[in-house]
């Protein structure tokens, strides 16, 4: 069942990002195909050096040049091609189109600026409204956020971090964007605080009817908060689907390393089986499959011919030569 | 033998003096781990499991309490008593970013306890010694000349783990040795450090905010929030039954990577932890509790044994056997 | 257990100082920089064995004062027609020897003090600023006019003035480097090694708080030459007629109207050793910069 031309809200297709630097190239990105439908959440899952935070800086145009270069593909928003787009148009679609939540909660807010004055200023740059205006908005988002608005004069330092990450939010969301690019946005916080902010953030997406791209390595965030899945590896997209696909039938040997890896909350474990080896340096062009030289089901074609997403059924698409009709049997049971 | 204890502490406090107060960063704990077990240290951010592990190396001087390692009382050990001991206890570090002196090669690194305790004298023997516990910990011998920049966070955490090695202690205490790593790093070290536990007879005190982490690594677990512990069971008992409510929230925090069947519904606690700054006499954490009581607010439960090694602190769980406690709001 | 030992041949492998000098190669800046010190250092140590002080150096000439730049003289020569080009050269072992040897004892003095108060802290942090803090407050040629006035013109006596602007600045740079990486987690691992303290900064403090302070030194060795230069020409540095650079662009003053040559060379040669070693400077801070690594 494929979603129809006018479900999709952004379109990413085939791209490359590398990164130019004194001791060589860097391919962070290469050959990215990525789908969000309208009022979906996808996670994009992988580890450190898979090149997830490059992916969402692309979608905003703002990988830093240099030593980051986008060298091919395009990323349709609503069919319009970002990559094409002049400065203005630019700014224009940043905080209004697609939003972004950062990492760290403690370095996005400006110290010397009350949280309400920065919220109002977000809203003022992308709608033409007067100051106390704003500012009235600006008091809905953070009550919106669960912030009492009497707080809206206050300065960053007297919130606690679950609070500023709350006002980051507000921030995000005052322009009601039509995508939300989250990047690891519970990573710097306590669990039980971890836990508050992903239902705030899922209600908040649900009712505006928004998208939201997540960047996380924690399957369980995803299990809790995406409607569909993008496994990432080495710069690449080598598992897709809906959450209960991916995360019920795991067809990529990195996926299936991967929940494998993880120690289980709900039983005591045997010994845990982690995957063996390392990511493939991103200063070398790979030939043949990234995850090849970890992968426990390797063949001879892994090593010769890079596998590409292939559909299984349903959305289920996975990069992976196991798949091939042709050497199923081989690959499975060989 | 198999019972021994290994290291005791007793009524051990931390107090740090801040702007706003005294910081009970460390609040009368008391806790023993015997040899060859694992005793995890559960906690969020700012409960004070940090400074228990820093403080039970003197690192940190105790406020008061005492800390007895192999039947030895070294509260009140001078940092020169406290050297010959220094091989017997060691620790694994968070971040093996900045734990690793980036001017040391890994040769220089992991030798550096050996030729410190003069465990071994000649160059060769060092040499040898060296490439011995980088197979131990799994690092490649041709690492030996390279510096920890050149390396990833797994390797270097690798390093970490042999430089603990090196003097052949008994007691480790690891803190959060696998929180700075990806995933499937992470599998690969806690494998590891479960391996070296069985192989050396190692006794850790394993300090973390995971509790899936926690889980597959510990004997027994010690719940920790504002410097004080509110819960300690055996692992299975603890999440098989835990009774504090604070346990269960932090159970329920945890998101699960299950989809569709098995899937359970989460109870997520409000608020945030507070800092330990001037603690009125109330349960620390009845501002954030479902089920406070008016007895919460009186004074601060002390911790109860509920069950043979089960121990709580909390108003609503008085005495010995099963309790089912009802939210109060 | 443990990744692909494909190859068991060690790794190559660069120690922080190859990096640093691998990456500060690739600075033109740095190069060039480098390249016109060496040419300086060169030109310092010869003319102290070619030429003779006496009669080359200080000995006049009255017959030939003030003639334009010529092949003979190819710096020309000043009023009392001593050669301009050999007292330049041989000038440089003023501006280095009093550049280095501030620069030397301030970072000693300095050093030692910043890194008691960044590691001890508390009163003795307290006591050593607040005092680095009233010298710091002083105009260093202030406090070189009071050195010198006391104890007399002589090159001995403008280093000791000029120590002293060195020292306050390597005080602060050290102790900041020093606090920073006292909260460090290796620092820590040194202790529950079971290193002493004095160990513990030998090793592991100290060298990992150098990169600011070699920036530092490089800086302020062209700062202490234009402040030596500048008591020179006020009187109160290098007594005459030793030919150091700010002396030589004084007594060139008079005749600036028909003899600029006299004044202007000195200065060109301040200005372009200070330039090298600020170039020097940038380039050292980008090599040692930690961020710029990959």
């Amino acid at each position: 069942m494929k979603p129809s031309h006018d479900d999709v809200l952004l379109s990413v297709q085939d791209l490359h990002v590398q990164y130019d630097t004194d001791a060589g190239t860097v391919y962070a990105v290469t050959g990215l195909d990525l789908e969000i439908q309208r009022k979906h959440t996808v996670a994009l899952v992988g580890e450190t050096g898979a090149g997830k935070t490059t992916t969402a800086l692309s979608i905003l145009n703002l990988v830093p040049n240099p030593p980051g270069v986008i060298t091919k593909g395009t990323i349709l928003l609503d069919g319009q091609n970002i990559l094409e787009f002049g400065a203005e148009e630019l700014q224009k679609m940043r905080g209004n189109d697609v939003a972004m939540i950062f990492q760290d909660p403690m370095t996005a807010l400006n110290p010397v600026m009350t949280v309400g004055e920065q919220i109002a200023e977000s809203i003022a740059l992308h709608n033409d409204v007067s100051e106390s205006e704003a500012m009235k908005r600006a008091k809905n988002m953070l009550r919106l956020v669960g912030i009492d608005d009497g707080r809206a004069g206050e300065y960053p330092h007297q919130f606690s971090g679950g609070m500023r990450q709350r006002v980051v939010i507000a921030i995000a969301l005052a322009c009601k964007p039509r995508l939300l690019i989250a990047d690891e946005p519970t990573t710097a916080l306590d669990v039980t605080i971890q836990a508050q902010q992903l239902v705030l953030i899922k209600d908040l997406i649900t009712n505006g009817g928004m998208s939201m791209l997540l960047i996380t390595h924690d399957l369980g965030v995803v299990a809790e908060t995406s409607d569909d899945v993008a496994v990432m590896y080495s710069g690449r997209i080598v598992e897709r689907g809906t959450t209960a696909e991916v995360f019920n039938d795991r067809l990529h040997p990195y996926t299936q390393g991967l929940f494998n890896s993880l120690p289980n909350l709900r039983k005591q474990g045997e010994e845990l089986q982690p995957i063996k080896g390392m990511m493939p340096n991103p200063m070398e062009r790979i030939v043949g499959c990234p995850f090849a030289p970890r992968c426990e089901h390797v063949m001879d074609r892994c090593l010769k011919e890079e596998p590409v997403l292939k559909e299984q059924g349903g959305t289920h698409a996975v990069a992976c030569h196991l798949y091939d009709d042709s050497t199923a049997k081989d690959g499975l049971h060989g | 033998m198999a019972d021994e204890t290994v290291l005791q502490v007793e009524g051990l406090t931390k107090y740090f003096p801040t702007a706003a107060g005294l910081l009970h960063a460390v609040d009368g704990l008391d806790f023993s781990v015997p040899r060859g077990k694992t005793l995890g240290l559960v906690g969020e951010s700012g409960c004070g499991k940090s400074t228990t592990g820093r403080v039970i190396l003197k690192l940190l001087k105790p406020t008061s309490g005492r800390i007895i390692f192999q039947g030895e009382d070294i509260t009140n050990y001078s940092a020169r008593r406290m050297r010959p001991l220094r091989c017997q206890m060691q620790m694994i570090f968070q971040d093996p970013f900045s734990s690793l002196d980036p001017r040391q090669s890994v040769m220089q690194l992991i030798s550096e306890p050996i030729i410190q305790h003069r465990l071994l004298k000649s160059k060769r023997d060092i040499e040898h010694r060296t490439l011995e516990l980088m197979d131990t910990v799994g690092l490649a011998s041709r690492y030996i000349n390279t510096y920890p920049h050149e390396l990833d966070g797994g390797r270097r955490q690798r390093i970490g783990i042999a430089r603990a090695l090196a003097v052949d202690p008994k007691l480790i205490v690891c803190d959060e040795p696998v929180s700075a790593l990806d995933v499937s790093i992470q599998a690969q070290i806690l494998n590891l450090l479960k391996q070296l536990q069985r192989e050396y007879g190692l006794t850790y005190l394993f300090i973390t905010h995971n509790l899936a982490v926690v889980r597959y690594f510990s004997d027994e677990i010690a719940v920790m929030y504002l410097g004080k512990i509110v819960e300690q069971a055996p692992a299975e008992r603890l999440f098989s039954k835990p009774m504090h409510p604070y346990t269960k929230a932090l159970f329920d925090a945890v998101p699960q990577p299950i989809v569709g069947e098995g899937r359970v519904e989460r109870q997520l606690i409000r608020g945030e932890i507070t800092s330990a700054v001037n603690l009125p006499d109330e349960c620390r954490f009845c501002s954030r509790c479902d089920y406070v009581m008016d007895a919460c607010r009186q004074k601060d439960p002390p911790l109860i044994e509920i069950a043979p090694g089960h121990r709580v602190a909390c108003a609503r769980v008085r005495s010995m056997g099963d309790f089912t406690i009802e939210k109060t709001r | 257990m443990q990744a692909p030992t494909i190859e068991n041949t060690p790794m190559k492998s660069r120690s922080q100082l190859q990096e640093t000098w691998r990456r500060l190669l690739k600075n033109k800046g740095a190069i060039i920089g480098m390249v016109f010190l060496l040419l300086l250092i060169i030109a310092a140590i010869l003319s102290g064995i070619i030429f003779d002080y006496d009669t080359q150096v200080i000995g006049q000439d009255i017959k030939n004062r003030l003639q334009w730049p010529s092949r003979e003289h190819i710096f020309g020569t000043d009023e009392l027609g001593r050669d301009i080009f050999i007292r330049i050269l041989y000038g440089s072992r003023y501006s280095l020897a009093i550049g280095c040897g501030s620069v030397a004892i301030g970072l000693v003095t300095g050093v030692i003090l910043g890194a008691v108060a960044g590691f001890y802290g508390g009163v003795v942090d307290q006591v050593i600023m607040r005092v680095n803090d009233m010298l710091y407050a002083i105009p260093n040629i202030m406090i070189a006019v009071v050195i010198v006035s006391l104890l007399g013109t002589s090159t001995f006596n403008l280093l000791l003035a000029l120590t002293f602007t060195c020292s306050t600045s390597f005080v602060r740079i050290s102790r900041a480097s020093v606090l920073s990486i006292r909260g460090m987690e290796y620092v820590e691992s040194a202790y529950a090694m079971g290193l002493p303290t004095w160990k513990v900064i030998l090793k592991h403090i100290i060298p990992n708080s150098l990169s600011p302070i070699i920036v530092q030194v490089t800086l302020l060795i062209g700062s202490m030459i234009i402040a030596a230069s500048s008591l020179s020409f006020l009187g109160i540095g290098v007594p005459s007629p030793a030919p150091e650079w700010g002396a030589m662009l004084s007594s060139g003053r008079s005749q600036i109207r028909n003899a600029p040559y006299i004044c202007v060379i000195p200065g060109l040669a301040i200005l372009f050793t200070v330039l090298s070693l600020n170039l020097l400077g940038d380039g050292l801070r980008d090599a040692l910069d930690p961020k710029l690594k990959k």
